[in-house]
């Protein structure tokens, strides 16, 4: 790390020497070169740039910014700036309100919907409350951002719990929402994920380092129901509840059960499912390759 | 000049080619620059310019009225000799060791990071002669050398503010800052909550 930093920093040091030494007809040659530069050359060196580095060069001039947005329709360009709208600060009630003040706007409800993704800078300082749901969802009843398709939460600090109140009335703003991201993201995983579920036909990719083992087979379920395509319940924790009166103990009862479990969810899987790493045992990932053969199987 | 050192760098790896077929590829100024097929074939351009000659050619012999091998003359017009003895060093090399492929979107700012050592020395250039081996290697459809280049200049703009790569690349702003603002918001909308 500290290698590369010395190289980023000798660079820049030559960088800089190197531009103290041109002339003024170097530079006027370089000027002229860039312009020299071909659009095909230009989307070649566009098709490099990640989305922040993309959106600066944008900026950098009329030209650039013309390529860049001539190219975004183009269906073949497949590194397209996605518009972000990004939210800061702490108030789940105030973020609300001004949605709310938008959608009242026509040419600013308008604006709203070419946005692509939802960022929130750190959704840990979003602490609601349980009781002011139903007033934020209220709120937004009008508020439909179609635009977006990706949602990112992340959180600096995962000691604070973000509020259920913002994060169940986001699912009902974002109808097409495909990407969910909640990285970092202490909440109330389950709850969480149902309602984004019911409420987001087109979820297909949920992204989360939260310890939802508790995800109960009701949820595995819904998971059934979508169109996901990647679906990892490996170690899950399963929650068991014995009348007693059978001859199987208890060890055993819950190893027939886990695994009945998981042999159901896989021959009902939609087909868009291809992916799937559990706590299958290897005899029954076998058998179930050759029902399934479109979906790998892993533990 | 240094094209002469560079004639007879190209001309002893010819003479060293396995293949033994070798091709003048002629700068715009006129140099002459012998290489390997092999090499010389790592160009679309170049390859399907010998395609075209060896349909012409299909009924005449390999060699010449003095039974001496004859060697095929490519004319690069658009390419200045700096920048060709540059093209053929890529290509020389990268047959012996082939350039990994760049990771899309770019990782780092340091092509040291992305690609192998030689390949990011090779093009630590002044921009100008950087720019025009991005045209050669366009003409000339040498993909790999186009890949290398363009994701060259791309690190020179990651990471950068838009001041910054105004500055770096001296390309003027002609926004307004009413039109640059609104730019801004089409890319990102800071909502404050």
């Amino acid at each position: 790390m500290r290698r590369a930093n010395t190289n980023n920093k000798n660079n820049r040091n030559r960088n800089r020497n190197r531009n103290r030494r041109r002339t003024r007809r170097q530079k006027i040659a370089i000027a002229s070169k860039w312009d020299l530069l071909q659009t095909p050359i230009i989307i070649e060196v566009i098709s490099w740039l990640d989305q922040e580095s993309l959106m600066n060069l944008s900026l950098v001039s009329k030209q650039l910014h013309d390529i860049i947005a001539t190219t975004n329709d183009e269906p073949g360009n497949k590194n397209k700036i996605r518009p972000v709208f990004e939210v800061s600060g702490c108030s789940a009630l105030k973020f609300c309100q001004n949605l709310q003040k938008y959608f009242l706007n026509k040419e600013t409800k308008n604006k709203l919907q070419r946005y692509q993704i939802m960022r929130f800078k750190d959704s840990s300082k979003f602490q609601g409350d349980q009781q002011s749901k139903n007033k934020l969802r209220e709120m937004v009843k009008n508020v439909q951002m179609n635009g977006i398709t990706s949602l990112y939460l992340s959180s600096s600090s995962s000691r604070f719990m973000i509020g259920n109140d913002l994060l169940l009335t986001l699912p009902n703003i974002f109808p097409k929402l495909q990407e969910l991201d909640l990285s970092n993201v202490r909440n109330n995983g389950p709850l969480i994920l149902e309602q984004f579920l019911n409420t987001c036909p087109l979820l297909e990719k949920v992204t989360s380092n939260n310890d939802w083992n508790h995800f109960r087979i009701s949820s595995c379920s819904i998971f059934v129901a979508r169109v996901l395509e990647r679906v990892s319940i490996r170690n899950m924790n399963w929650k068991f509840y014995f009348r007693g009166d059978d001859d199987y103990d208890e060890e055993d009862q819950k190893l027939i059960f886990i695994q009945d479990a998981l042999i159901k969810f896989v021959r009902n899987a939609p087909p868009t499912l291809h992916w799937f790493r559990s706590d299958l045992t290897p005899d029954n990932m076998t058998m179930l390759r050759m029902e399934r053969p479109g979906i790998e199987l892993l533990n | 000049m240094d094209v002469e050192d560079s004639k007879e760098t190209a001309a002893s790896t010819a003479d060293t080619s396995s293949s033994g077929v070798t091709i003048q590829l002629i700068s715009k100024e006129g140099d002459k620059f012998p290489v390997p097929i092999t090499v010389s074939n790592m160009s679309e351009l170049v390859k399907s310019m010998m395609d075209d000659k060896d349909d012409d050619d299909d009924d005449d012999d390999d060699e010449d009225d003095d039974g001496k091998e004859k060697i095929t003359e490519i004319p690069l017009p658009n390419v200045k000799s700096e920048v060709l003895k540059k093209v053929i060093e890529f290509c020389e090399h990268h047959l012996a060791e082939p350039m990994t492929e760049i990771e899309k979107p770019l990782k780092s700012q340091n092509m040291a990071d992305v690609v192998q050592k030689w390949y990011a020395d090779f093009v630590d250039l002044e921009q100008v002669l950087l720019f025009e081996l991005i045209l050669a290697a366009n003409y000339m459809d040498i993909k790999p050398l186009l890949d290398l280049t363009c994701a060259t200049v791309a690190s020179m703009i990651k990471g950068k503010t838009p001041d910054e790569i105004r500055a770096t690349f001296n390309i003027t702003n002609d926004f307004s800052p009413e039109e640059e603002a609104q730019v801004r918001e089409e890319n990102k909308w800071c909502e404050e909550a």
